[in-house]
């Protein structure tokens, strides 16, 4: 137990480690994988946000821009899912909870398609 | 070699880091490339940090890699905080900022 206080005092966040008990490390390791699968998830979004203005696709300008943007804020949303489910899944695993969904899985899927949607209109409004 | 799990989780954890590590590299060095004609100067010194980030991340993945294995494989323990995932996902919303600025910022 006092071991457990002084470890939970040095890694942050200490309202994460203070509670709960040590889960079994291949849980944790796990976890982390999926946080770097979000982490490159939104490394894409990015880049494809990115790249569609950089390369000048040629589809009707405005339409490339909102596509660009929406794909970058869903690069948001996604780092921010990382951080926050990687937080979530930690604290249900130390405590022994039930595990979450991701909370921005909705989101993500409906804003891909959407963006999807606006290219395919760009390129059909240049016909 | 002594190994912590016969499914290789640290092996495998560490792969991922690397995979990670190697699309920032990537998308530092190629956005920098795509992005020069608008961005200029800026444009570099961002593909620049990136890669230099990149290079950095990678001996310290695999330091925390080895770091980790020897103490998972002498006590079973895991003792990795969330200092890096908070560092690495504050990084990553600052890089989309960055290019929220490039799509929409002054010419």
């Amino acid at each position: 137990m006092k071991r457990q206080v002084e470890l939970s005092r040095r890694r942050f966040p200490k309202s994460l480690y203070s509670k709960g008990s040590e889960p079994d490390p291949r849980f944790s390791l796990a976890n982390e994988r999926t946080f770097l699968s979000w982490i490159r998830t939104s490394l894409a979004l990015t880049a494809t946000g990115v790249a569609l203005e950089a390369l000048e696709v040629p589809i009707e300008p405005n339409f490339r821009l909102a596509a660009s943007l929406l794909f970058v804020a869903l690069a948001t949303l996604s780092a921010v899912q990382a951080w926050l489910g990687w937080l979530l899944t930690e604290k249900a695993i130390r405590n022994q909870e039930p595990l979450r969904g991701p909370m921005s899985g909705a989101a993500l899927t409906s804003g891909i398609l959407l963006g999807l949607m606006i290219i395919v209109l760009g390129f059909v409004w240049t016909l | 070699m002594a190994f912590f799990d016969q499914g290789l989780q640290p092996e495998r954890t560490l792969l991922a880091w690397k995979r990670t590590i190697l699309l920032l590299a990537v998308g530092s060095a190629v956005g920098a490339r795509l992005t020069f004609e608008e961005g200029g100067w800026i444009s570099v010194a961002v593909g620049v940090i990136g890669l230099v980030l990149a290079g950095v991340s990678y001996l310290a993945a695999i330091a925390r890699y080895k770091f980790s294995n020897k103490r998972l494989i002498e006590f079973q323990e895991f003792l990795s905080g969330g200092a890096i995932f908070a560092l690495v996902s504050f990084a990553m919303a600052t890089l989309t900022i960055l290019a929220f600025w490039y799509l929409v910022g002054p010419a």
